[in-house]
């Protein structure tokens, strides 16, 4: 299935500087499964985001999707 | 080899001030430093100005007693020669001699890994070929 | 201990006079320096029951050990005092380069006691200390203050400084530095105002030395690369706290038209995305790594930020999804010296008055016009400022809607919706300071991480164990931008001063700074029904998005505030017993309030 994928913040260097890539997963690939995808840590990940709402780790994608990834933050 | 600013990626941080000067005076004091790195607001814009040591050799023609000799690619500077007499502070175009009470401190590379280069956080200053 | 200077400044306003006496070592191994030290300091030396702006409240600027040294984030300065909008203990903290400038001159604090009777600033560079005339610069914006005292002092000297909100005793004016950092909350710039101070100007010739140097710089650096530059850090260089636009609306935390609302239709104009079009350069503090400060600019308005908080409280808090509108009034809460937490917070209070037909300040959600004329109208008392200057507290007092004026002791909420992250309203309630998000911050367990936002469960721990964390970090001083642990700190602190700080003993200090306040505030008169939070989050339901239908309900909220005192060993009113006072050897202090 194909998703599109936005890494915030610094997390773009996962994609070589780009901050939006379109990324082809198996179907019912969990959030999980695209973050060992693109090779980003579990420790520099804290909201994901499909289609507007948080997610957890072990939801499943769908086809369409799109995905923005937080890195962790301190204070505002 | 030698020391190279790029303007985009300072944040005016001074950390490089104080790099220098723990390494070279044994405290954090910005104004022993020897190069200078300013971010200031000026009409609304921020300006960034940076000076650096560009080997230009002008310290060692000036000095009366040689205490300042360039070889293998940076300065040295043996104070037991240096007479404190301050031509190379004013000689400097980049204004970066460091006039102390007994002598001056120049900025010599660091030997080969300059501590300014070691603590720019994101790469503003780094050290590599200059022709 | 290194990196001490050793060293207090104190200023007598009242005799124009200065003396140096030694920093209290015994008390710094208590305490670290900055927020610890600096509550100390006015613990032991205020009388009970002063008047924040009377002579007698004193201003205690206070750095730290790690101030002045090549440690990552750790240039921003403590200013404590007794707040003015609130009466409980204040401790703000400011960043740009005046916190390392202080230490250059020879300096651990500046306390200043007294006040002067004529508009005055004070000169320092290294031992001397001048009070001048401020006759021609009473009046005048920070801005201006600032440019004129660096083209008579030279640009390497660096400035505090308040604006026209300060001088007009503003209980929501803050202290500005190197023209775009605020000391922001609890009318700190007021208390400056109060003794007739318009500004300090420092300039540092000296050292500032610490244990092992060559070997500390090079184990600093090491943990610069390893544990500041990393991509739990970062989000703050590349896009400083404007990302945390998107993160309160995905997760309905985004204060919305006076705390009505989680979700804000038109975030996308006030986004990270939107003022990354707009960004014309960076600018970090005095030793920071990361850099968060970006400077906008959108026409002829200039402005560093806008910050979240300002975004939160000034644009989705007003409904103005306008982002020209919300960085000229950025720019001139920051011109005017006004806190724009407070400021935005006010302002949206008095446009919810407005539209409900209980008062008519001419204010309503949306209306740009109007809205940017309000900082000007606070900060010189005119028109509906007059009243607006006196905050939502006493807003509510004169003409209600005490249900929805959304504050906690007199300092209003800043931007997390609390009914979105239950953690964050025991935060605000029980926060030293009033409603405020720097004491504990549960927001990145809950509403941005894993755990649970919407239940009573393991909240009170958490806001304890975060109360403590921060409480020691800015004692130390860094910044909350690093996220760094306690071991970490650990290590930083005893590379810097040659102690040996274990982590045990750094989270007891945290305990001890927060029960400090916390007593302080004990002998002030503030009890358990003091940490409480206004009925909207009780009662109201939120609207939209993620929190739609989200309120806390009352019963839950006591039921985390009793988990809190018994967890934190206090008693049940809220007050510190004896045995716990002794177990975090602050009994002295207790004996000192019953002689008081």
């Amino acid at each position: 299935m194909k998703t599109k994928i936005t890494l915030m913040g610094p997390l773009n260097k996962y994609f070589n500087g780009t901050k939006t890539k379109k990324i082809t997963l198996s179907s019912h690939a969990t959030i999980e499964d695209l973050l060992k995808k693109i090779g980003l840590p579990r420790e520099y990940v804290s909201i994901v985001a499909v289609n507007g709402a948080k997610v957890s780790l072990d939801d499943s994608l769908q086809n369409e999707d799109e995905v923005v990834i937080y890195p962790p933050v301190s204070g505002g | 080899m030698g020391l190279k600013f790029i303007e985009d990626k300072c944040i005016g941080c001074k950390l490089c001030h104080l790099a220098c000067s723990g390494a070279h005076e044994g405290a954090f004091n910005p104004k022993l430093a020897r190069l200078s790195v300013e971010s200031y607001y000026q009409n609304k814009g921020l300006v960034i100005e940076a000076y650096v040591c560009t080997l230009c050799g002008k310290c060692v023609d000036a000095c009366p007693t040689s205490a300042i000799t360039l070889k293998n690619g940076r300065l040295y500077y043996e104070v037991e020669y240096c007479i404190n007499c301050g031509i190379c502070v004013n000689t400097c175009p980049e204004e970066i001699i460091v006039q102390k009470e007994e002598n001056v401190g120049i900025c010599d590379l660091c030997e080969g890994a300059p501590w300014c280069v070691k603590f720019c956080p994101h790469g503003a200053l780094t050290y590599e070929e200059v022709k | 201990m290194l990196g001490y200077q050793n060293k207090v400044l104190r200023i007598d306003l009242n005799n124009k006079a200065n003396s140096t006496e030694p920093l209290n070592m015994e008390w710094a191994r208590q305490y670290i320096g900055g927020k610890g030290l600096g509550i100390k300091y006015l613990f032991e030396e205020l009388k009970p029951g002063t008047d924040p702006f009377s002579p007698e409240n004193k201003l205690i600027f206070m750095a730290a050990p790690l101030t002045g040294t090549t440690v990552p984030c750790s240039g921003k300065l403590a200013i404590i005092s007794r707040s003015p909008a609130t009466g409980t203990i204040l401790d703000c903290s400011i960043g740009g380069h005046i916190a390392s400038e202080i230490k250059f001159a020879g300096y651990d604090a500046v306390i200043i006691e007294g006040a002067v009777d004529t508009p005055s600033y004070i000169y320092i560079e290294d031992e001397k200390v001048e009070i001048l005339s401020a006759h021609e610069l009473w009046g005048k914006g920070s801005h201006e203050t600032e440019t004129t005292l660096l083209h008579r002092y030279g640009k390497d000297c660096k400035i505090l400084s308040i604006g026209p909100a300060g001088e007009n005793l503003i209980p929501m004016a803050c202290i500005n530095s190197d023209y775009y950092r605020q000391a922001g909350r609890g009318g700190i710039g007021a208390v400056m105002g109060s003794k007739n101070i318009k500004a300090i100007v420092v300039k540092g010739n000296g050292n500032v030395k610490v244990a092992n140097m060559k070997e500390t710089l090079g184990f600093i650096n090491h943990m610069m690369h390893e544990n500041t530059l990393t991509d739990d850090n970062l989000w703050a260089y590349t896009d400083g706290t404007a990302m945390i636009v998107e993160m309160s609306q995905t997760t309905g935390i985004l204060p919305t038209r006076n705390f009505q609302d989680g979700a804000f239709q038109s975030y996308k104009n006030i986004d990270s995305e939107a003022m990354k079009k707009v960004r014309a350069g960076k600018k970090g503090c005095g030793s920071c790594a990361l850099g968060c400060g970006n400077f906008t600019k959108i026409g002829e308005t200039v402005v560093e930020g806008p910050e979240y908080e300002t975004i939160a409280l000034c644009a989705s808090n007003c409904d103005i999804g306008d982002l020209e509108a919300l960085v000229q009034f950025n720019s001139l809460c920051d011109d005017l010296g006004l806190d724009t937490i407070s400021t935005g917070n006010t302002t949206a209070f008095a446009m919810e008055l407005t539209e409900k037909g209980i008062k008519d300040f001419g204010l309503s959600f949306g209306d740009i016009d109007a809205y940017l004329k309000v900082p000007e109208m606070i900060a010189k008392k005119q028109g509906i400022g007059a009243e607006l200057a006196l905050g939502t507290r006493e807003l509510a007092k004169r003409y209600g809607g005490s249900d929805f004026a959304m504050q906690v002791k007199g300092l209003e909420f800043p931007g997390y919706e609390p009914r979105g992250s239950w953690g964050m309203g025991l935060a605000y309630a029980t926060s030293d300071r009033g409603a405020c998000h720097m004491r504990a911050w549960p927001v990145a367990q809950e509403a941005y991480g894993d755990v649970d936002p919407f239940t009573t469960e393991g909240k009170a721990a958490m806001v304890i164990e975060l109360q403590n964390y921060n409480a020691v970090k800015f004692s130390s001083i860094i910044c909350d931008f690093w996220a760094l642990d306690l071991e970490v700190l650990s290590q930083v602190l005893n590379a810097v001063t040659g102690e040996k700080f274990t982590v045990e003993e750094l989270d007891r200090i945290g305990e001890r700074v927060v029960s400090i306040g916390r007593l302080f505030n004990q002998r002030e008169g503030f009890t358990s029904k003091d940490d409480t939070l206004p009925n909207r989050i009780f009662n109201d339901a939120l609207k939209s998005g993620a929190t739609a239908g989200k309120k806390i309900p009352k019963e839950d909220f006591e039921k985390m505030l009793v988990q809190y005192y018994t967890i934190r060993g206090w008693n049940e009113d809220g007050t510190i017993g004896q045995e716990k006072l002794a177990e975090l050897q602050l009994i002295e202090a207790k004996t000192a309030m019953e002689e008081a």
